[in-house]
């Protein structure tokens, strides 16, 4: 059930981001980005906790962080599968076919 | 109120008698030094700038000039518009606002003081207002030149008018005084006496007709003493209402309609272009087609396929309105978390290696499986918890997609087995009198719940208000008492907050098993006096231009919380204020700031009651099974998979059907099955296109014709 984040208590704000803040961790950076979506446009309001704002900011800094890590890995992984012989192959989820 | 000097020097002004009584007073000279009634019945004196050059034109603060006129009890009351405590008084908010601006008749105040005050805001208006009536004039004069103000129809120019630009949040902003200001009006044109058969009740009928709705079929008003033409054109009027109401729903329904359709098409295509991973037939299959097998062979194969699929669904539909009947609704929830979680995470995976084989993407395992388990996981949290409106439409529309696609791997004679089975199964879960859906839709509204991950709502713009409360019966003459119009004012204001940011649906996630019904939620208690959708935006935006003088912060909140006391659990008042605050704040200097903060911590103290409220405040609106989504989908899908001429046709007249079921809706107000007509039509259209239309363009092509 989607809720607009305007009508969110101030305690429903600091919990919704503090949960979605935690749950970034386990590999999961949509949901710091799903964070920073939802929160971003209220964290101005003057009732909710200066935390939230950290949190999202932390949010910010984190999806980052992860974006660029699976970047880069995904950019060797192209590069370099065809190196790494068997194991490239291994790690490929459907071989590419030539053409 | 009714009284209403024109302060123009063209038109002699002249008091608007009637009411209860229907007995005209004589008309007040204009410019008037009467002084202002102090009874309770409303008396709309002027304290205007209504001075030469035509509707305010006047630049200086008009106290000078101010002209009140003694109305008494010559003002009209019997109408359903409220007193004088209906609109606060421009300037500082307080009530009675007694005196009117008499020149556009829209602004009230306490006291010519605060006109003054307030003029150097209003001039830019009142202008604006007056011209839009005056050009109205002619056209609405009825009854001769004796009636100055052609009340008829002004409200609705003024609509016009108003409606021409303005942005939501201003239209938001401005709603406060909206329905007072069309109150003056149209009890104004209440007591002119034209040989109208509708009589004077004619103005707001046709304002009835005209006004945006909300939900359909809002109850009507308590309005005294009609004679039957008057009934029956109220009804005409509220029927011509719903029929735009559902109009506009259509829109909103046929967009994620299309993009499913559309994604469905798009797989299907790029699963054909050479996929090793395309869905296949279930295991549950008792019968596969090959290229050699009879039509007889095939039709009594595939209906058993069919019917094992229908089987499943009707079981499944009849557990799910069990534990919903039952009231289990955490074990629904979690079921149908479960599915969405495998239609994300499975059909996902599954479309995943037909896009990387197709578009030859080298994707390792590492990579793909963190995409979708933080796809999955997004999709869960934005389907059943909190999240923005836009995320979680677009996972219903993905996952609806995905679920059609995933049905692309029938085979063709059960494809359309299934489809006809589905229309049968539709309309008997729908219409019989103990079928599931029907049960589901009934105890949904009965039990006042929503149904769990099963509907696709269009309620971008639902926030309508709960029953009349205590300020009803404060004023009890008053057919449609000042809180219910504010109510509308607030729904109208959500409505324009819907478009910027804010819609709260319920719509919900459904697997297949999901019911194929379109339901219509009726269950408004509201009022519908007539209002002006927009006169006040005008206002509004002209409060916005000016910026916020802090009387006027003042005002507003004094006159929420007012509200606010009378109903308490009001969750519209305190997320419009809201919108307006923040609007506000980029305005606001710095000193201002810690005005605005009470004023934000004054707004939260209602919300925390309105949580239990907010559930049955916002389900009204167009219902679509997200089962509609997938079936059409599914034959769209199974078009795409022929030729574009087929697939075009397949999707127009799928959409045009669920048009006319929407029109159907529209007329029977029940629930209705979404799918039969649209599958008849698409059904009907790919057969015929594929045996007559195709082979006529292919003969067309070589042996060119031009006419």
């Amino acid at each position: 059930m989607a809720k607009d984040a305007n009508k969110l208590t101030a305690e429903e704000v600091l919990t919704v981001s503090r949960k979605l803040f935690l749950g970034g961790f386990c590999l999961l950076p949509f949901l710091w980005v799903y964070n920073l979506l939802y929160l971003w446009p209220i964290r101005h309001r003057l009732d909710i906790s200066p935390q939230v704002r950290k949190q999202l900011v932390g949010s910010a800094i984190g999806s980052l962080v992860m974006f660029v890590v699976s970047t880069t890995w995904f950019a060797v992984f192209v590069n370099h599968r065809l190196d790494w012989g068997a194991l490239g192959d291994k790690l490929t989820v459907v071989l590419v076919k030539g053409v | 109120m009714a009284d209403t000097t024109s302060g123009r020097a063209t038109t002699s002004p002249e008091q608007r008698g009637g009411g209860e009584g229907g007995a005209p007073t004589p008309p007040p000279p204009p410019g008037g030094t009467g002084a202002s009634s102090e009874s309770r019945q409303p008396s709309s004196t002027t304290a205007a700038p209504a001075g030469g050059g035509g509707g305010g034109g006047a630049q200086s603060p008009p106290s000078n000039r101010a002209s009140a006129t003694s109305t008494g009890t010559s003002v009209n009351n019997s109408s359903s518009q409220g007193g004088p405590d209906d609109q606060p008084c421009q300037s500082c908010g307080n009530f009675p606002a007694r005196f009117q601006c008499a020149a556009c008749q829209s602004v009230r105040y306490c006291s010519k003081e605060c006109q003054a005050e307030d003029w150097h805001i209003h001039y830019r208006e009142c202008a604006e207002i007056a011209d839009a009536a005056a050009t109205n004039r002619p056209r609405s004069r009825v009854d001769g030149s004796e009636s100055p103000e052609g009340g008829r129809g002004e409200a609705l120019a003024q609509a016009e008018v108003g409606g021409l630009a303005r942005s939501p949040s201003r239209q938001a902003e401005a709603a406060r005084g909206r329905l007072s200001r069309a109150t003056v009006r149209s009890s104004a044109s209440t007591a002119t006496l034209t040989e109208d058969p509708l009589g004077p009740e004619g103005d707001r009928i046709r304002e009835t007709a005209n006004r945006p709705r909300r939900r359909p079929q809002e109850p009507p008003t308590r309005r005294p003493r009609l004679t039957p033409e008057q009934i029956a054109a109220y009804e005409e009027a509220e029927r011509i209402a719903d029929m735009k109401f559902y109009m506009l729903q259509v829109y909103k329904i046929i967009k994620p309609v299309v993009v499913c359709i559309c994604l469905s098409i798009l797989w299907v295509k790029i699963s054909m272009a050479g996929s090793d991973y395309r869905p296949t037939q279930a295991s549950y299959a008792v019968y596969r087609e090959t290229p050699n097998s009879t039509p007889t062979q095939n039709f009594v194969g595939s209906l058993a396929n069919a019917g094992i699929i229908i089987g499943q669904i009707v079981v499944v539909t009849i557990i799910i309105v069990f534990l919903f009947k039952k009231g289990y609704i955490k074990v629904l929830i979690g079921f149908f978390m479960v599915v969405v979680a495998l239609l994300l995470g499975f059909m996902g995976y599954v479309l995943v290696l037909n896009l990387i084989q197709v578009l030859r993407i080298p994707l390792d395992y590492i990579t793909m499986s963190f995409a979708l388990w933080n796809f999955a996981v997004v999709g869960l949290l934005s389907v059943f918890w909190k999240g923005p409106m836009w995320l979680q439409q677009t996972y219903l529309t993905l996952m609806s997609s995905l679920m059609a696609f995933s049905l692309t791997g029938l085979a063709e004679w059960t494809t359309w087995m299934l489809l006809a089975l589905l229309v049968i199964w539709d309309l008997i879960a729908v219409l019989c009198p103990f079928g599931p859906l029907k049960i589901l839709v009934e105890s949904s509204r009965n039990q006042n719940q929503e149904v769990p991950a099963l509907l696709y709502t269009v309620n971008a713009v639902w926030f309508m208000a709960s029953p009349p409360d205590s300020r009803v019966a404060r004023t009890p003459q008053s057919g449609a008492g000042p809180s219910e119009r504010q109510q509308q004012a607030d729904g109208t204001l959500k409505e324009a907050e819907g478009t910027t940011t804010a819609y709260q649906s319920h719509s919900r996630a459904t697997g297949r098993e999901s019911g194929s019904s379109i339901g219509s939620n009726r269950s408004s208690a509201l009022g519908a006096p007539s209002f002006n959708l927009d006169d006040h935006s005008r206002t509004s935006s002209t409060m916005n231009l000016v910026g916020n003088n802090a009387r006027e912060e003042d005002a507003f909140s004094m006159e929420m919380l007012d509200r606010r006391q009378a109903r308490p659990n009001s969750a519209r008042q305190a997320g419009d204020q809201r919108v307006t605050g923040d609007q506000q704040q980029q305005q606001r200097s710095p000193p201002q700031q810690d005005q605005y903060q009470r004023e934000r911590e004054r707004d939260h103290y209602p919300e925390r009651d309105e949580e239990g409220e907010e559930d049955d405040d916002d389900d009204g609106g167009l219902k679509l099974g997200l089962g509609d989504f997938v079936f059409y989908s599914v034959l769209v899908a199974r078009a795409a998979m022929f030729d574009w001429v087929t697939t075009l046709c397949c999707m127009v007249a799928v959409l045009t059907g669920m048009n006319a079921t929407i029109f159907l809706l529209a007329i029977y107000r029940k629930a209705l099955p979404a799918l039969p007509i649209s599958i008849c039509f698409g059904m009907l259209f790919y057969f015929a296109t594929r045996f007559a239309v195709v082979p006529f363009l292919g003969t067309l092509a070589p042996n060119q014709v031009f006419i």
